[in-house]
């Protein structure tokens, strides 16, 4: 039983450190008529990277909740050229993401600008 | 002195060569980012041959354009798609006696535009095809065949596609480039069809990047692969 317990906080653990997958949504996925959506949260994951890049975002709900939601955002080539700077985003920090929601009501956005806890701005 | 008027004669001489190399370099080689504020897209409806058009349209019923996306599992389109650019990223052109060498950093993409060469007799079909090329005056003037057909992408083909460019600095001073590409697909279209590709010259300080694109797929399966090892575990 003890086993059992622990092997399912494992799995638990596991399922939290486990990487954010395949992320490469087509714009369609994407409701691109609306700009200015945007969550405060907490990053708990973000990796630069191609063809997307990904971030997991906790964002706290009106009812004392949290939701983890998925952010998905330029490739690591385009945004290093933008002078993203990547070591001031990391996980733990206090962030404001502005984008696309989900086309299909997932708790999923699409990134153009992120906001810093100090206002530093990212863009595109 | 006869000695030192030799090697200056020889200096000079070595100076002259030099300066003439350098200004022999074509004035499409270098590094060039796509100007989508200049360039033309491939048309939303091309004019698809019947049979085209049944294959672009059994296509799009079988494939869902969220979960079947071809750029979710880093599909590159290849030609004619990537002659007309690729987002923001940059393409450098390296010119040699024998080869012109289109290094696409989308994608990782390579094209090899052989020069004083012609295509084989039956190319073995490949995403890019192969490429043969000539010095038309400062146009590099490109043919490719040997297209493996593709249904997706900017530009649905057969492997019938047949594409030709010209590729010239415009604007004076280098800094614009413009591919004038041609597309003939006897199977897909009923006629030729002509796109513009605008290219800017990039900053001075812009260096090409690496572009890898699997790590998601892989985070996927070292993710399953830790999940099947704690299932494997339990009692």
């Amino acid at each position: 039983m003890r086993y059992t317990i622990a092997t399912g906080i494992l799995t638990t653990a596991l399922v939290a450190m486990a990487p954010v997958g395949s992320a490469h949504h087509s714009p369609v996925a994407f409701n691109t008529q609306v700009t200015d959506f945007e969550l405060k949260g907490v990053i708990e994951h973000v990796e630069m990277r191609n063809p997307h890049s990904v971030m997991q975002l906790r964002v706290p709900n009106d009812d004392g909740t949290t939701t983890l939601w998925d952010i998905e955002f330029s490739s690591v080539n385009l945004l290093l050229r933008r002078g993203w700077d990547f070591d001031r985003i990391k996980a733990g920090d206090q962030v404001t993401c502005v984008g696309n929601p989900s086309a299909t009501g997932q708790t999923e956005m699409y990134m153009w600008s992120i906001v810093l806890a100090d206002g530093t701005e990212f863009a595109r | 002195m006869k000695a030192d008027r030799a090697l200056a004669a020889l200096a000079l001489a070595l100076s002259v060569t030099l300066a003439s190399h350098a200004q022999k370099e074509p004035a499409i080689a270098g590094i060039w980012l796509p100007d989508a504020s200049r360039s033309q897209r491939f048309p939303a409806q091309p004019p698809y041959t019947d049979e085209g058009r049944r294959i672009v349209t059994e296509w799009r019923a079988s494939h869902d354009p969220i979960e079947d996306d071809p750029g979710k599992f880093c599909q590159a389109p290849g030609m004619p798609s990537l002659a007309l650019g690729g987002a923001d990223y940059p393409v450098e052109i390296v010119v040699t006696e024998r080869q012109v060498t289109i290094l696409m950093e989308l994608h990782q993409q390579i094209r090899r535009v052989f020069l004083k060469q012609e295509h084989p007799a039956r190319p073995f079909p490949q995403r890019n095809g192969h490429s043969v090329g000539h010095w038309d005056g400062d146009t590099l003037v490109v043919d490719t065949v040997g297209i493996k057909a593709l249904t997706f992408g900017s530009v649905p083909h057969s492997d019938q596609a047949h594409v030709v460019e010209r590729i010239r600095a415009v604007g004076g001073g280098g800094g614009a480039l413009l591919n004038e590409i041609t597309i003939i697909d006897p199977v897909m279209y009923s006629g030729a069809v002509a796109v513009q590709q605008y290219y800017r010259a990039a900053p001075e300080n812009t260096r090409m990047l690496e572009y890898e694109c699997t790590e998601g797929m892989w985070a996927d399966h070292e993710a399953a692969r830790a999940a099947r090892k704690v299932g494997a575990e339990k009692p």
